[in-house]
């Protein structure tokens, strides 16, 4: 979508909004009920920095964890060698049920495996619209958020599920997709957490899809980009906690702690893909819970056409600089600073949004 | 007990308290019944272990979980440690399963549980 035509779509603003109000009162309210939150959120991003420092020593430890585990352990030093060893695993002519992940979004994974000739299947409700959609996520934790119900309903149609409501789209959207899940051959997740000191990854959600998917098919592929990695299993804990406070949903209605199944293939992808090499390094520390994004302003007007290729918004702007690509976009932030004020882990968005301009200007690729 | 109670209403699911809860789960012939290892008092996270209880939970329609009065613990951090002592696999629910995803309007039911109904040792 091109810009103006995004400023001028109200259906977006109006989306926006309404997540913004939504998850804005559950986030006050999780903050107020909950006063550890915050103290977790520094654990967190001091652990998450100190790991930063040396992956590689990192990695190696969940790695002979994982394996001690019985999970086959593989390493992707960017966005093709990581398409590649997951398009190994899974091959073709599969039925693959794919849980929410932000890191095959970053690996555009869904349409590299079609390609493959696999049947490919998003699984959280927001994601499936948008594939059926052929559009792209709005928002990390509400991709469809700028769909109304009628659009939802009509896109819906498309694998047979025709709805008075959203409740009746529900369940009838979980009828179909029951079935999928049980024929599936593999199940690919992302990975909210990883300890480092048991291997055991940690993944939230609402819906159940994730469980489903990590515990149905007979082989099972985690992708882990390799900032998720936490030193043990407490901080793993603390992580997923304080990302879902932040994303609005507390606590969150599943808490899925994956090991390999006993008759499970499992398999492990860590990906780096520009992380241990950037100068952006405070990024790392990000949960990726998506209230920078509700809360800047430039967003709330252009939705996630302001942003990088995979993420929208303040965090897109650094998340694209850590992964290589630096964003011309960056001179319409206001930096107003609300991004860093919202965020859990303080991260100071304006200040790397500076610093990416300073280095446009300096590479005259303005 | 009574603010457990009062988190897990709000969290949509259905609680009984219940003098000997393992009797009580007996009336729930057509549903998938847990026993929780752990369950923290402030979130209402409540942990559960095993391979083929994760699979059978996550596909049945109606979830029913038995917690004992000892299995109560403040925090979430200490629910989690309780559970991790006792089976290698661990899984948690607080909720059915749910979804906002159009409009933003919530729905229970998604894809995992439609009903979770928590069974309470107590009066």
């Amino acid at each position: 979508m091109e810009l103006y035509s995004v400023v001028k779509n109200s259906l977006i603003r109006e989306g926006i909004r309404r997540t913004r109000e939504n998850l804005g009162r559950s986030v006050r309210d999780n903050l107020a009920n909950h006063s550890y939150l915050r103290s977790y959120s520094e654990e967190v991003k001091r652990a998450k920095l100190e790991v930063a420092e040396n992956y590689e020593y990192w990695i190696g430890r969940a790695t002979e964890k994982l394996e001690s585990n019985g999970a086959r352990v593989y390493f992707a030093k960017d966005h093709s060698e990581a398409r590649k060893t997951v398009g190994r695993l899974v091959g073709s002519g599969k039925t693959v049920v794919k849980g929410k992940s932000m890191i095959s979004e970053e690996l555009e994974l869904r349409e590299y495996l079609e390609k493959l000739g696999n049947e490919v299947w998003e699984t959280d409700l927001g994601e499936l619209i948008i594939q059926l959609a052929d559009d792209r996520p709005m928002h990390v934790i509400a991709p469809a958020l700028h769909y109304t119900k009628e659009e939802a309903a009509k896109i819906l149609k498309k694998i047979g599920v025709d709805g008075r409501d959203p409740e009746d789209l529900v369940r009838k959207v979980r009828k179909v997709m029951r079935e999928i899940f049980l024929r599936a051959d593999v199940g690919i997740s992302g990975c909210n957490a990883i300890s480092a000191e048991t291997g055991r990854i940690f993944l939230v959600e609402n819906e159940g899809n994730i469980r489903l998917s990590t515990s149905l098919p007979e082989t099972c592929i985690a992708l882990i980009s390799i900032d998720k990695i936490l030193p043990d299993d407490i901080l793993a804990l603390k992580a997923i906690l304080v990302q879902s406070a932040f994303l609005g949903t507390y606590p969150p209605s599943y808490i899925n702690v994956n090991l390999p199944l006993a008759d499970q293939e499992f398999h492990a992808v860590f990906v780096d893909n520009g992380r241990s090499k950037t100068e952006f390094r405070e990024q790392l520390s990000c949960v990726k819970c998506g209230r920078c994004q509700l809360e800047c302003p430039v967003f709330q007007l252009a939705g996630n056409v302001w942003g990088g290729r995979v993420y929208g918004g303040p965090m897109g702007m650094v998340w694209s600089a850590v992964l290589g690509e630096l964003r011309n976009e960056v001179f319409m932030c206001t930096l107003c600073g609300k991004c860093r004020e919202v965020c859990p882990m303080e991260i100071d968005m304006p200040e790397m949004i500076r610093k990416i301009r300073k280095i446009l200007l300096e590479l005259n690729q303005v | 007990m009574e603010r457990l109670v009062r988190i897990l209403k709000k969290n949509g699911v259905d609680v009984v308290l219940s003098k000997n809860p393992e009797v009580t789960a007996l009336e729930f012939r057509n549903a998938h019944v847990s026993h929780a290892l752990s369950v923290a008092e402030d979130t209402g996270i409540i942990f559960m272990g095993g391979e083929k209880d994760r699979r059978q939970s996550a596909l049945s329609d109606h979830h029913v979980v038995v917690v004992r009065r000892d299995v109560i613990l403040s925090d979430t951090v200490s629910a989690f440690l309780k559970a991790r002592n006792e089976a290698r696999i661990i899984f948690a629910s607080n909720t059915p399963s749910k979804t906002a995803d159009i409009e933003g309007t919530l729905i229970y039911g998604m894809h995992g549980a439609i009903r979770l109904t928590v069974i309470l040792e107590g009066e």
